[in-house]
């Protein structure tokens, strides 16, 4: 492979001593960004038995390679780190400014080793160049939205946050990284696996990313060539029926398909699909936000025109929460048997404000419902424990403990859940392409890392699907790993031109559809050896068995993928 | 006149002057879901149509009592 040269740099933090360095881009990183960057630092310079709330974890926060500039959709963030949850490497994905800002200020990674000695909070400050830790004392115990305008308050409005809330001081599994809007709000989560637990157990309450001041980009070697592909991808977004719907309709229209699939989970994972779902469909929430003077449509990052996120705002007009989405809608709503929207907007308040991944607490709270510990459908047993989460009681740090755990406690065997990470919106007995990646993907239970529901194939089939999965995790990984949303997967066939011509213009070389996808199957690769250095042996590569002979209704389906075909998925180039 | 089948249909869009369609349709025999489909005319592209709540190729036929949904294709992020 050509050498690149890149005057990006590496910035190491390192919370034992409080001192830190920035470090010019190592070349063996210098195409690597995003999900491939972080997994890759983590595999070269972390021992994988390491104590994932431990000072020897590291914390990895990534954007991708061609983030930095308004290319739509282009400026996610990554988090890796040893995940407390699954035990095994993790790569946690978000929009926000967070990862646009850091691109901008010429930072391919910033590194966070150490912990602060116990008792003491801090915030990192970062601009071009520089980097200093301030006492966090005034932040403790506020919730990401305070936490957020007490530091717009002292750094500016145009800064870029990634806070922790209540339950990442408390080194919650639930706990995750709440990057800010463009406008401000804390609620573009690096979610799953625990990432603020670990930002927790470094004491780090808050990374504030300076504004680099006006029409500031990362270095691009070829700006006519870059110009003209950003103009291309642009044109193909525009011109995208799928991706104008999530203008109208964000993600919430998921809802009806999979409830119509018959793989919705519905009381604990026990049902796929019920009429009461009407209440919350996409069309519903739709026509609501239009009816209040709410909003359809809006970026989650500043440039994105896919724009599926939105606000939803009370009878009075006033704003509740940004943004509500379909696997929020259904962990936290059908899952708990609660089909009301005001209902689930407040819970998506309270998890932003808490700083908590909603599909792990809402898997959570449906097992402890199972379990008897709370009970199915009441709203106001759902806010109390919001509560309990906020203030540390047991039951608040037993739901913060994630599913797995609850399940364990209690005595709950219907836990849905791979790697101790509860599964997202799509039951792998009916949904069964993400079934596998749910099985087979170093992440855990994510939807995230290959998502097959938007093929139009008979999902209730085996046959195909880790073929279908395998080609999705893969391409989630490319788009991981140069920046992109996966929504912009919907036009990725037809734009892998745009996006190869974006990299030759960024990066001075042309890169091969090959060479892309070798990276990312080597990404994978590594993630699993690291996995099984950790622990994580090829037993934790199943769906639980309970999903293989419990049959989902209405279709009566079991997970029947075989688990030979699970064991071969990374086998072939 | 030749035989005909009754069919359920829901549509999660608006059709026919409704924010959204359910109902029974009758339609020829041998008519198939993409026929269906087509005659439908939806002011839409790029749905999901689903038979008994699976997708089923374009070219299968329809069968007295079978459930066709027609909604947006989207997926959670």
């Amino acid at each position: 492979m050509d050498q690149v040269f890149s005057n990006e740099q590496v910035l190491r933090i390192d919370m034992g001593a409080l001192t830190h360095r920035f470090e010019p881009l190592p070349q063996p990183y210098a195409l690597l960004g995003g999900r491939a960057l972080t997994s890759r630092i983590l595999c070269d310079e972390l021992d994988p038995t390491v104590d994932a709330l431990g000072p020897n974890n590291k914390l990895v926060l990534a954007p991708g390679l061609l983030s930095g500039t308004v290319v739509s959709s282009s400026s996610r963030i990554s988090a890796g780190a040893k995940s407390p949850l699954t035990g095994g490497i993790k790569e946690s994905n978000s929009g926000g400014n967070t990862g646009w800002r850091l691109a901008q200020h010429g930072l391919r990674a910033v590194i966070i080793d150490g912990a602060a000695p116990s008792g003491q909070w801090y915030i990192a400050v970062i601009a071009k160049g520089e980097c200093r830790l301030e006492p966090a004392d005034d932040l403790i115990g506020l919730g990401t939205y305070d936490t957020a305008a007490r530091l717009f308050e002292r750094f500016g409005k145009k800064a870029a946050l990634a806070v922790i809330g209540p339950a990442g001081e408390q080194r919650m599994n639930v706990a995750g990284i709440c990057n800010t809007d463009p406008e401000g709000r804390p609620s573009r989560i690096c979610a799953r696996g625990g990432m603020g637990a670990v930002m927790g157990s470094k004491g780090l309450k808050a990374i504030v990313v300076l504004d680099p001041g006006t029409n500031v980009m990362p270095e691009v070697t070829d700006l006519p060539l870059w110009r003209e592909n950003a103009k291309g991808y642009a044109r193909e977004l525009a011109a995208s029926p799928s991706i104008a719907r999530y203008r109208s309709y964000g993600t919430a229209s998921t809802l009806e398909l999979v409830n119509k699939l018959g793989g919705l989970p519905i009381r604990n994972f026990s049902r796929g699909q019920d009429e009461q779902t009407e209440a919350i469909t996409g069309l519903q929430m739709a026509e609501t936000i239009k009816e209040r003077g709410g909003q359809t449509s809006h970026s989650c990052m500043t440039g994105c025109a896919i724009q599926c996120s939105n606000v939803w705002v009370d009878l009075q007009g006033k704003e509740v929460a940004s943004s509500m989405e379909f696997e929020t809608n259904t962990l936290l709503g059908a899952n708990l048997e609660i089909f009301d929207f005001d209902a689930i907007a407040r819970f998506t308040k309270a998890c932003n404000d808490l700083g908590i991944d909603t599909i792990e607490t809402g898997g959570a709270m449906g097992v402890a419902m199972a379990g008897g510990a709370l009970p199915y459908g009441d709203v106001a047993a759902v806010m109390d424990a919001f509560d309990q989460i906020r203030r540390g009681t047991v039951l608040g740090k037993l739901l913060g403990a994630g599913a797995t755990t609850v399940g364990r406690v209690l005595g709950v065997r219907e836990v849905a859940a791979v790697k101790g990470q509860v599964m997202a919106a799509y039951d792998p007995r009916v949904i069964k392409g993400n079934g596998v990646t749910y099985a087979t993907s170093p992440m855990g239970a994510d939807h995230t890392a290959g998502n097959t529901i938007g093929a139009k194939v008979d999902h209730l089939d085996p046959a195909g699907k880790v073929a279908l999965s395998r080609d999705l995790q893969i391409i989630t990984t490319v788009l991981d790993m140069l920046g992109f949303c996966a929504f912009a997967r919907a036009v990725y066939a037809t734009v892998a031109e745009q996006f190869r011509g974006l990299f030759a213009a960024r990066f001075g070389r042309p890169i091969t559809d090959d060479e892309i996808r070798s990276i990312a199957i080597q990404t994978i690769r590594s993630e699993i050896a690291f996995n099984r250095a950790a622990g994580l042996g090829p037993a934790t590569d199943r769906i639980p068995e309970w999903m293989r002979t419990t049959p989902l209704p209405p279709h009566q389906a079991v997970f029947d993928v075989a688990d030979e075909e699970l064991d071969r998925i990374w086998e072939s180039d | 006149m030749g035989e005909r089948l009754s069919i359920r249909l829901e549509v999660y869009l608006p059709f026919r002057g409704r924010r959204m369609w359910r109902g029974l349709e009758e339609v020829a025999a041998g008519t198939t879901l993409g026929g269906l489909l087509t005659g439908l005319a939806l002011p839409e592209s790029d749905l999901a149509t689903l038979l008994n709540g699976r997708y089923r190729p374009p070219d299968i036929l329809l069968a007295e009592g079978d459930e066709v949904a027609i909604l947006r294709q989207s997926e959670g992020g």
